[in-house]
């Protein structure tokens, strides 16, 4: 059926009206955080509130920077969340697979149990997995952390390639038997560089979630050689007295990467979620 | 691509260190309220270490997350050798028994001429020893804004009921101002202000055995009805129901509160922040409550230090204690701290510059020592501190307020409540 202009007009105007929404729902934090992250502490109390500085500053920037332990905090953010990244693409490729691909005794009831993994809240778990890199010697390291959040990660990242290696044709890897390859060739050579989207979508998942998590970063780590930056920021926060600026400022900076790591792979990560969302 | 990810692989495994190379000592402290005081400390922590030939690892940890991680850490049997935390919780870690007495470092602290704060101590004693050791007192006055009352031409406010006028006259003067700032959500803020209310009108939660629950009485009920009747004239406003314990402080701090209960930390802000203000603001004493019973009630605690029952190195952590309280060198932390810590020393209290010299600061002395503790009339307890977290008293004052409960009914549910607690106990 053909629309006719005016209803061609109506789809438009409510369109535009939904995606304006959408943006100022989805940007007035994120403005606000950056115009106080300009502000003196004296304006960002002041009454009626300024949504521009009157005297912008970068005072709260100089020292976020220079004057605290905050860089070294997204250093450790960033060693963290580059290994959990890896090795939860790398294990969660590796369990997929199979799961994906072959047929064994067990495949289903892993598949779920690796689902049911993911949905434990990480709240239950944090005292139970604190005694276990207790005993590993590994509280208050960076190491201990990248193992706390591999278990949300892990099998996230598995479940997700699991629906994303489905939506690859069989026909691939019969070929490649055909040709001689092993398992492993296969997965290699033929499936992984085809599920490029896929592992882009885990990888920025695992880097997210670890950049983002803060409970365990609480918990597990707490001195300045091993903290996060979600950690980090809570030393802003001084009983009821809130440094504003300076936890503005520190946000900005910890968005910067993730950031500029969504904009590069958006591309990947359009392709990965709808082709992972269609059989799962 | 593959080179990028070795690259990254590579990078990742060397940062990583495998194990963490554990302190001799490690000691726990709260967040001192200003980063100076936190690197002196932890300073003070690393020099003491080198004096005595150990590895001292001193952790600053956020007031927010103190509880939470002695939670795991006592869990995994882990905990630190030393820890610092507010006064009433020690009843709390006493009872789980992981903590050590500490009564020869008491004795050396009250051996300092002039002693120590003893309204303090109690909070500090489990089963008649000292489990933990204040290490300042945390006072709380009255923050009023003289210039609003000037205009209004009247004074600065003794009695609550005092205050009650001058809110009042100036609700009438200035429609946009919140006169009385008293938070009555279920923050940390309001379950212990509103305390100080009732204990100024003669109420008492506990009676001196510290067993009889006596928060049901008239003057309870009095102090109930005086805070429905501000609420209800507008002189308290009713945003109060939802701040958190940061609210008071900025309708204070942005100027649309006329008076509002809280710690020096918001005189801290208008030194660094608000001269303006900070020249419009007088700090008092809480104002007192009616009748006979009637009094200036204030509420103190104290950041306390506590030693692990389990510490493998006692003596090394009773000697960082004996360090840190040596008062010359505990003098250099409370200027420092920049008056947010009233010294556990009363004669540094009337020696010190910062507390000598300060107009704003005269009443101190006199809180500190007359301040109440949790759990009054009784001792602190465990149950006192159940009660507080609970926030038995704020619920109370929301059903009058919100559902409209008259302040009897109020009452005697909370005191219904506390006796719950007190039964499951």
């Amino acid at each position: 059926m053909v629309k006719s202009w005016s209803e061609l007009l109506v789809g438009r105007i409510v369109t535009t009206i939904g995606v304006a929404i959408a943006l100022f729902w989805s940007l007035a934090p994120i403005y606000w955080i950056v115009v106080t992250s300009l502000k003196t502490s004296r304006e960002i109390y002041a009454i009626p509130p300024t949504l521009l500085p009157a005297r912008a500053t970068l005072q709260n920037f100089n020292t976020a920077l220079f004057n605290s332990k905050f860089p070294q905090f997204v250093m450790n953010s960033a060693t963290v969340a580059v290994s959990v990244t890896l090795i939860s693409a790398v294990i969660g490729a590796l369990a997929a697979y199979p799961i994906a691909r072959m047929q064994f005794k067990g495949r289903g009831v892993t598949a779920r149990a690796i689902v049911m993994a993911y949905l434990l809240p990480p709240s239950l778990l944090f005292i139970p997995l604190f005694v276990v890199l207790q005993n590993l010697g590994l509280i208050n390291t960076k190491t201990g952390l990248v193992l706390a959040y591999l278990t949300f990660t892990v099998p996230f990242c598995t479940w997700m390639l699991i629906g994303y290696f489905r939506t690859i044709p069989i026909e691939l890897d019969e070929a490649a038997k055909v040709d001689g390859a092993t398992r492993l060739q296969t997965l290699l050579k033929v499936v992984l560089p085809i599920a490029k989207p896929g592992l882009a979508v885990v990888a920025l998942f695992a880097f997210t979630h670890a950049w983002n998590e803060f409970l365990y970063a609480l918990v597990f780590v707490h001195s300045n050689d091993t903290k996060t930056f979600t950690a980090g920021l809570t030393g802003l926060i001084m009983g009821d007295t809130f440094i504003w600026g300076q936890l503005m400022a520190s946000s900005v900076i910890a968005i910067a990467p993730i950031l500029v790591i969504y904009i590069i792979a958006q591309r990947y990560i359009v392709e990965g979620l709808a082709a992972g969302s269609v059989k799962g | 691509m593959k080179k990028l990810a070795m690259a990254l692989l590579i990078s990742g495994a060397t940062l990583l260190p495998l194990t963490a190379q554990a302190a001799d000592l490690t000691i726990w402290g709260l967040q001192a309220f200003n980063q100076q005081a936190d690197d002196l400390i932890t300073e003070m922590a690393t020099q003491f270490g080198k004096a005595r030939g150990i590895d001292v690892e001193y952790v600053v940890v956020p007031g927010n997350a103190m509880t939470e991680r002695l939670a795991a850490a006592l869990q995994a049997g882990a905990p630190p050798d030393v820890f610092m935390q507010v006064g009433p919780q020690t009843q709390y870690y006493a009872k789980l028994g992981v903590t050590m007495p500490l009564d020869d470092i008491l004795a050396t602290m009250r051996a300092v001429p002039g002693g120590v704060y003893e309204s303090t101590i109690p909070q500090a004693m489990y089963e008649g020893k000292a489990h933990a050791l204040p290490l300042e007192v945390d006072v709380v006055p009255m923050f009023v804004r003289t210039d609003l009352l000037k205009e209004a031409g009247l004074e600065v406010p003794k009695t609550w009921a005092e205050l009650r006028t001058a809110s009042q006259a100036i609700l009438k003067a200035n429609p946009g101002i919140a006169p009385f700032a008293m938070p009555l959500s279920s923050a940390n803020d309001a379950e212990s202000f509103s305390r100080m209310i009732v204990w100024s009108y003669g109420g008492a939660m506990f009676a001196e055995d510290g067993d009889t629950i006596t928060w049901n009485s008239p003057e309870t009920v009095a102090a109930y009805q005086y805070i429905a009747d501000m609420f209800a004239e507008g002189t308290i406003p009713r945003s109060t129901l939802t701040w958190d314990d940061a609210g008071n402080n900025t309708a204070y701090q942005t100027g649309r509160a006329a008076f509002t209960i809280n710690p020096p930390s918001i005189y801290q802000w208008m030194t660094q922040n608000d001269p303006d203000l900070l020249a419009n603001t007088e700090m008092i004493a809480i104002p007192a409550g009616p009748g006979e019973k009637g009094r200036s009630a204030s509420m103190i605690s104290s950041f306390s230090w506590l030693v692990s029952k389990d510490t493998k190195r006692p003596d090394d952590g009773k000697a960082w204690l004996n360090h840190f309280f040596e008062p010359a060198q505990y003098e250099t932390i409370i200027a420092t701290v920049g008056g947010r810590w009233v010294p556990i020393y009363p004669a540094q209290t009337k020696s010190m510059p910062l507390f000598k010299d300060t107009p704003a600061f005269a009443n101190f002395d006199e809180m500190a020592r007359n301040g109440l503790i949790d759990g009054y009339a009784g001792p602190p307890s465990a149950l006192a501190a159940a009660i507080f977290n609970a926030k038995t008293v704020t619920q109370s004052l929301q059903r009058m307020l919100v559902d409209g409960e008259s302040a009897e009914k109020s009452v005697a549910w909370a005191q219904s409540e506390m006796e719950r607690l007190a039964a499951a106990k």
